[in-house]
């Protein structure tokens, strides 16, 4: 029993992380349908800004400040410049963009630092764990969950309460009658990607508190799937779906993880895959997706 | 130029060979000016035009993306690597390897063969689940496929070796091989893509609905290139496998993906010779880009090493060209449209006999019996009966919102009814949209839906090719073109023509159907008088040349008037009145919920 609450207890805090990534993903999708692939590009530039930061000898909280900042003009930059460009052409040639920006982050990022790996230091308390009714938790965990439960309660009080809020949940439904009604829409759209870089450097800073500061190249291709999984699970397009579809994928890789039999574990991520195979081809909406909206 | 499969299989020997040449001589006097390392480089350029036009064979004809191609080679070279090594050195790498294929040793034409089954196997399942997809869905599963393949490569340790390197594979793999069996591919490609099932699939590509409207088989047409394609990827994989010899999972994954997709979308993804030129650039480019991050030496200076300069190119050249040129740098074109320019001849163009009528000898009657159709609860068609004889025109007509796309679509196929029957004939509707085409149902939409990349002579001959193949009298391309006017735009692109044209276009492409029945959806629908008019001759045309029953919905009451000799008036999901023009203008109850008092004095 409490070999499973504490499986339970894991499977949360890191799907927490892919809710938080997933609904990133989701917020731009969205607005106006493109999958950005170089959604994980943004944790790379944010993790990597972190580590820049150390060099400098900055305390670890404006290491995680500055580099959540990175990550929102990055974004902002990436709209700007390839996706932009792009916006009203179909949806395959924006998720190929975004393929291409992902590539040429990774690519800049080797030729400024180097493909090898390098470390963040993570501070100390990161590594410690706590006892707590016969659970042990790592506290990067429970950092992870009170994180990511604070950055989705200032989101829904942000999309509920404010006028920003409303005009980009408006958009979020029907970006094209947003528009007619007065919406801004290069507005919008820099707030989405704002936004969306927000989540992703927030992620960042947990992504990095869970693997003890490990940076690579190629370290957002793996977040990126996983949230590109979460959102499919969840509904494409629906926010509500995206966390739902985070949370539930954590629990599923952990589960996965713990109670397939040793030879095949591995497998864990073609498993993850096949299953976002099933889900697209029983449910296209998704689990929380809106009901099929009939067009003809 | 018409699309059969003899001039398929031409214009795909035409367009091998054109294409071999030039790569040929490029890769030959690369291998013999660089030696064994040249050689490699050569080959390994010959795997990528593989590797692409196969990819673009799917790509480029179905429009939809795929990720997951590079799982195919990976698929065709572990199963080439599996059952071609010594076993002496598999009883170390994978003793424990499933079916005892750790003391199999096939030779290396027979494990090629052995592996492109095993491949297009594969493809035959995965196409099954892929080809009612479209969009986005389809590219994620496709992704989701190269992710599970890796997955199993990694992780399948006693029948892959896991992620480490599988070695001992003979390396045989010799330039001129290599550049037969690219020319393999070419030819497959090439022919595929001007063969009248590449012609379909692009339709469909163009437009989904109303290919499936004019009967074209779009899933089907979808599983068997993508199986097409899988196999030449998976082809590419083996000639990788005997180059290198030696394979790891790492080979067949994103890198591999990021690349291939590069150069598809370079040269452009609808042409094979774009495929090529992609290839061809992109491979220039990255030898130079990887030079320059090398840290070469010119002269005495030598720049510093810049390893990811290549990636950062490739990147780069993906975003560029999404921007600037979303279908690549050629587009629609193929190195053999030169030789066309030579061929064609003019059309002609004055002095057309009026066309034979095709009228069919055993008529039968189009009829709804108590259709109802909601939408969320609300009741969008509710009950309606009607039938249309042979030959007959037949006008719909009711205010905003009582129903009429509903039953229109209803009528062909589009939706489904919740209850009640339509036949045509003593047969029930088909339950799949192109089958409704091919029992004799033909339709034009209310917002124009043609194929706009194809000509509009393609337009006309997707559908008759699909006609054939049911009905014995057809109307051909050129005679349809000639009777509706438009002869002179014949091979323009449809996405371009002027609207009364494209109108024109599409009411032609629906009596190419060869149908009984033929569906018009507002086919005025904003036209100046003179336009509808012509519009009106046009549909009587239609009529005369196919004997087949009409059915015009429409908003323009004095249209309908004129043109129809029996009307169906609609309110609220329910059919009001019916009758001749006089009867339904003098109905109390069409003017009451159609017209309006006010209006009814006008219209007499």
């Amino acid at each position: 029993m409490s070999e499973f609450l504490q499986q339970l207890v894991n499977g949360l805090s890191l799907g927490s992380t892919y809710a938080l990534l997933a609904l990133g993903l989701a917020i731009v999708f969205s607005i106006f349908g493109l999958v950005n692939f170089a959604y994980g590009e943004l944790i790379t530039i944010a993790a990597y800004m972190m580590y820049a930061c150390s060099g400098l000898g900055l305390p670890w909280i404006a290491q995680a400040v500055i580099g959540i900042i990175a990550a929102v003009v990055a974004s902002m930059l990436m709209d700007v410049i390839a996706f932009r460009p792009v916006r009203h052409a179909d949806g395959t040639t924006m998720l190929i963009t975004s393929f291409g920006v992902a590539i040429a982050v990774q690519a800049i990022v080797t030729i400024v630092v180097s493909a090898r790996s390098r470390t963040v230091p993570q501070p100390e308390w990161s590594s410690e764990s706590l006892s707590f009714l016969g659970l042990t938790l790592p506290s990067y965990q429970l950092f992870t969950v009170i994180i990511t439960a604070v950055a989705l309660i200032g989101l829904v009080l942000i999309l509920q309460r404010t006028t920003f809020g409303l005009a980009m949940r408006a958009s979020a439904e029907n970006f094209q009658t947003a528009r007619l009604l007065g919406v801004r829409s290069n507005r919008m759209v820099s707030s989405a990607f704002a936004l969306s870089g927000l989540l992703a450097g927030i992620g960042a800073v947990l992504i990095l508190a869970r693997t003890g500061g490990a940076l690579t190249p190629m370290m957002g291709v793996a977040p990126v799937l996983k949230a590109f999984v979460a959102i499919v699970i969840g509904g494409i397009g629906s926010l509500g779906g995206a966390v739902v579809g985070g949370l539930a994928l954590g629990v599923a890789e952990i589960a996965l993880r713990a109670y397939l039999p040793g030879e095949i574990s591995g497998l864990t991520d073609g498993i993850l895959f096949a299953l976002v195979v099933v889900v697209v081809l029983l449910r296209p909406q998704g689990i929380m997706g809106l009901k099929e909206r009939l067009r003809t | 130029m018409t699309h059969s499969w003899s001039r398929a299989a031409q214009a795909g020997i035409v367009r091998a060979i054109m294409l071999a040449i030039p790569i040929a001589v490029l890769t030959m006097g690369w291998a013999a000016f660089k030696g064994a390392g040249g050689e490699r480089l050569a080959i390994a350029t010959v795997v990528n035009v593989i590797l692409v036009v196969s990819i673009g064979l799917f790509v480029g004809n179905s429009g939809v993306e795929s990720f997951g191609h590079v799982a195919f080679a990976a698929i065709g070279a572990y199963a080439m690597a599996i059952l071609t090594t010594d076993p002496l050195v598999k009883r170390t790498r994978i003793p424990d390897a499933p079916f005892g294929l750790s003391d199999v040793h096939l030779g290396v034409w027979t494990g090629a063969l052995v592996a492109l089954l095993i491949v297009a196997i594969v493809a035959v399942f995965i196409g099954f689940v892929l080809k009612r997809m479209s969009g986005i869905s389809a590219t994620i599963v496709t992704l989701a496929l190269l992710i599970v393949v890796n997955g199993v490569l990694n992780n399948w340790v006693s029948m892959t070796g896991g992620a480490e390197a599988f070695y001992g594979i003979p390396a045989v793999m010799t330039l001129p091989i290599a550049l037969g069996a690219m020319t393999i591919v070419l030819f497959v490609a090439g022919a595929f893509r001007s063969s009248p099932m590449g012609l379909q699939l692009q339709a469909s590509r163009d437009d989904a609905l109303a290919a499936g409207a004019m009967g074209v088989n779009t899933s089907g047409l979808r599983w068997v290139s993508f199986v097409l394609s899988a196999v030449g990827a998976g082809a590419g994989g083996i000639v990788l496998a005997l180059l290198l010899g030696t394979i790891t999972p790492k080979d067949f994954y994103l890198t591999l993906t990021f690349i291939t997709i590069a150069m598809l979308m370079l040269g452009g993804k609808r042409s094979t010779s774009g495929a090529v030129l992609g290839v061809i650039i992109i491979t220039i480019g990255n030898e130079v880009f990887r030079w320059i991050g090398d840290g070469p030496t010119l002269g005495t200076v030598t720049f510093p090493q810049l390893p990811g300069f290549s990636n950062l190119f490739l990147g780069l050249v993906i975003i560029i060209m999404m921007i600037a040129r979303p279908k690549g740098l050629l587009g629609d074109w193929e190195i053999d449209d030169v030789l066309r320019r030579w061929r064609r001849q003019p059309r002609p163009t004055v002095g057309v006999e009026p066309l034979e009528s095709v009228a069919s000898a055993s008529p039968v009657s189009l009829r709804a019996d108590n259709v109802v159709r909601h939408f969320s609860g609300v009741a969008a068609v509710d009950g309606v009966s009607l039938h249309v004889e042979p030959g007959e025109i037949v006008g719909l007509i009711g205010p905003n919102g009582a129903g009429k796309t509903t039953l229109l679509n209803l009528l062909s196929g589009v939706l489904r009814p919740d209850s009640g029957t339509i036949q045509i004939g003593d047969r029930p509707l088909p339950t799949k949209l192109h089958r409704v085409a091919r029992a004799g149902l033909a339709r034009t939409f209310q917002n124009i839906r043609l194929f706009s990349d194809l000509t509009a002579e393609e337009n006309i001959e997707v559908t008759t090719m699909v006609a054939k193949a049911s009905h014995e009298a057809v109307l051909q391309p050129a005679d349809l073109l000639a009777a509706f006017g438009l002869v002179d735009v014949a091979d323009r692109a449809a996405g371009t023509l002027a609207y009364g044209n494209q109108r024109r276009l599409e009411i032609a492409r629906a009596a190419a159907v060869g149908a009984h029945f033929v569906l018009l959806d507002e086919p005025v629908a904003g036209m100046n008088e003179v336009e509808s008019r012509e519009l009106r001759e046009t549909i009587r045309e239609l009529n005369r040349l196919r004997g087949a029953g009409i059915i015009v919905v429409e908003h323009d009451l004095s249209f309908i008037l004129g043109l129809c000799q029996r009307i169906y008036v609609l309110d609220a999901g329910r059919i009001i009145a019916e009758g001749t023009p006089d009867e339904v203008r003098n109905d109390p109850k069409v003017i009451e919920a159609y017209i309006g008092s006010v209006a009814a004095d006008e219209l007499d």
